[in-house]
């Protein structure tokens, strides 16, 4: 049985006052058709007084826990109703961890038959943790003068992952390790893909004697393969800040990048490291497998804005972290200095960086005046010009603006970073 | 036409008719009936229920000053006036979105509109005899202490209803 609790509607209140101002009126004045004013509102009182006390029992189940951005949480609530027919809202909310409500779902029921069903679904537009409290009823009658109010408790956590990107190619490491995996290698060694010939010399594998090419040479010549082989991926996440605006999150959408980019690259059977660069440190060190995965998008669950006033520097990095040859993906928006400071930091210690920069006017309201649109535009070019000179050093920037596709940005990265020289050894 | 303007239009309609009871305190009764429409039109816009009370406790007052000018004839038209101050509620209330889900479900919708006539009905025949019993016997004391245990009985009803409603919350360890 759910406990219903009888709340003050205030059209009880206004009827209560009505019908006893035009009796009162009647009794001071001494006039019968006073009364007759007032007898409408008291006939409503009346009646919605002899309904009998709503009795509602009932069992309620929000699912899934587990669901990606975009999705919905659906909580199927039954109920049965003894007594005569109510109408009834029902109403169940997400509310994230800081307890801000995120999305509510209401639906409103005519209790006239005695079993009803229904499906409450609420989006959940971003990722992270939410939770559903419970599923709240608000009943009244027919004129809306009696109302009651109950819960049905649910206490259920919902992780909502973000929704990753198919990428079909991610940017190519400079550099790759030992294990066996998706790029090749720039060393010449055992391996599939046809790379060159050259003179045979001892301890090389008769199999590998290309025999068409040594009868017309004066000396035996071997087939060369490039190895494929695996490389460490470092991904950073900038929680210095996280800009809001008509509830979306700069900080969601870098998120959002980040999924994308692990998965493609844990995929390609990559080892992956995700750390999150804000006011506190946290990281994860490289591993691969669809556990990796797992382990990075529940720490991107958790990725939020920490406000420290600690300088964080490279330092603050361990240096099991940052393996050697490791590619180091920063995604970030570039407002924070020490984002930018970081990034340069890891170009001075020789280690191959890209930045993966997530555009902020997406998340910022459209200026108002024309002081405010030529500030834009100012700042605009500063940002361009920070850009142009990450870009000298050989860094390789994409600008990625939420809502259009994260491939084209990782193509253009890609055709830098391949257009680029080689960095310095 | 909204539910707004349809209980502007007979919170005016209230007052004109207060208006023609009135004998001699017409202006007072004007003035009441103006300041009825302006406060329900303000709180209507403002979204406050409590002008909803306000207009229609004016007009009780405008029409039982009208009244106390009037001679000892009772006047026939008193529940049609009741009945128009219901419908004035019931559509600021509307309104103001209570009962709530209404517009959306044309099932409650129906029923609602049923009840209403039901209401509305029940009053006018309820409001004629009351004025012809008054009639009969003279608007008298007796009618008068009739309307006032009639209006307590109510009253106490829905007070009592209300506590015993509050006291069925309370966890059973504190009963």
């Amino acid at each position: 049985m759910i406990p219903l609790r009888a709340a003050r509607s205030p059209k009880l209140i206004a009827y209560l006052l009505l019908g006893s101002a035009a009796m009162l009126a009647a009794l001071a004045t001494g006039h019968g058709e006073l009364v007759a004013v007032g007898v409408p509102f008291l006939i409503v009182l009346t009646w919605t007084l002899t309904i009998p006390r709503p009795a509602l029992s009932g069992t309620a189940a929000a699912a899934p826990e587990l669901l990606t951005e975009g999705g919905a949480v659906t909580t199927e609530v039954r109920l049965q109703s003894r007594g005569t027919p109510h109408r009834m809202e029902l109403r169940t909310s997400l509310v994230a961890a800081t307890g801000e409500i995120v999305g509510t779902a209401v639906d409103t029921l005519p209790l006239s038959r005695r079993r009803v069903a229904t499906a409450l679904a609420v989006s959940c537009p971003q990722l992270g943790r939410y939770g559903v409290p419970s599923v709240d009823l608000f009943a009244e009658d027919v004129f809306g003068v009696l109302a009651f109010t109950g819960h049905i408790d649910l206490a259920r956590t919902v992780r909502v992952y973000p929704a990753a990107e198919l990428l079909p190619s991610p940017p190519a490491p400079r550099h790759t390790q030992l294990r066996t995996g998706n790029h090749r290698s720039r060393a010449r060694g055992d391996g599939i893909e046809y790379a060159g010939t050259r003179e045979f010399v001892p301890g090389d594998h008769i199999r590998r004697v290309n025999a068409r090419l040594s009868s017309r040479s004066p000396s035996l010549q071997v087939n060369e393969h490039v190895p494929e082989r695996n490389t460490d991926i470092v991904l950073l996440l900038d929680t210095f800040t996280d800009l809001r605006e008509a509830g979306r999150s700069s900080l969601a959408a870098a998120a959002h990048a980040v999924a994308s980019l692990a998965d493609v690259y844990l995929a390609e059977r990559d080892r992956v490291g995700f750390a999150e660069f804000g006011g506190i440190v946290r990281w994860l060190l490289p591993g691969s497998g669809r556990m990796q995965l797992a382990r990075i998008l529940e720490a991107l669950l958790d990725a939020r804005l920490r406000l420290h006033y600690a300088w964080t520097g490279i330092d603050r990095l361990p240096p099991q972290l940052l393996p050697p040859n490791a590619f180091v993906i920063a995604v970030s928006p570039l407002i924070d200095g020490r984002t930018r400071q970081l990034v340069l930091d890891l170009w001075a210690r020789r280690r191959d960086t890209a930045v993966l920069e997530l555009s902020p006017l997406a998340f910022m309201p459209r200026p108002t005046g024309r002081k405010e649109a030529l500030a834009r535009r100012a700042w605009a070019v500063e940002r361009r010009a920070e850009r142009r000179e990450l870009r000298s050093l050989g860094i390789a920037v994409g600008e990625w603006t939420y809502g259009e596709p994260l491939v084209e940005v990782i193509q253009d990265l890609d055709h830098f970073r391949r257009a680029s020289a080689v960095p310095r050894r | 036409m909204t539910p707004a303007v349809a209980s502007l239009a007979l919170c005016g309609l209230a007052g004109v008719a207060a208006t023609a009871h009135a004998g001699d305190a017409w202006r007072t009764v004007v003035l009441l009936g103006l300041i009825a429409v302006a406060v329900q039109a303000t709180g209507l816009r403002s979204r406050r229920f409590a002008a909803v009370v306000v207009s229609g406790a004016l007009l009780i007052a405008a029409y039982a000053m009208g009244s106390a000018g009037a001679t000892d004839a009772v006047d026939p038209l008193a529940p049609a006036y009741g009945v128009c101050l219901l419908l004035m509620a019931e559509l600021g209330f509307l309104a103001l979105s209570i009962p709530m889900g209404l517009s959306g479900d044309p099932q409650a919708r129906r029923r609602y509109l049923r009840s209403v006539t039901v209401v509305v009905l029940a009053s006018l025949a309820f409001g004629e005899a009351l004025v012809v019993a008054a009639g009969a016997i003279g608007s008298g004391a007796q009618l008068m202490l009739l309307a006032g245990a009639a209006a307590a009985v109510a009253i106490a009803g829905t007070l009592e209803r209300l506590a015993l409603a509050s006291l069925r919350d309370f966890p059973a360890a504190e009963q």
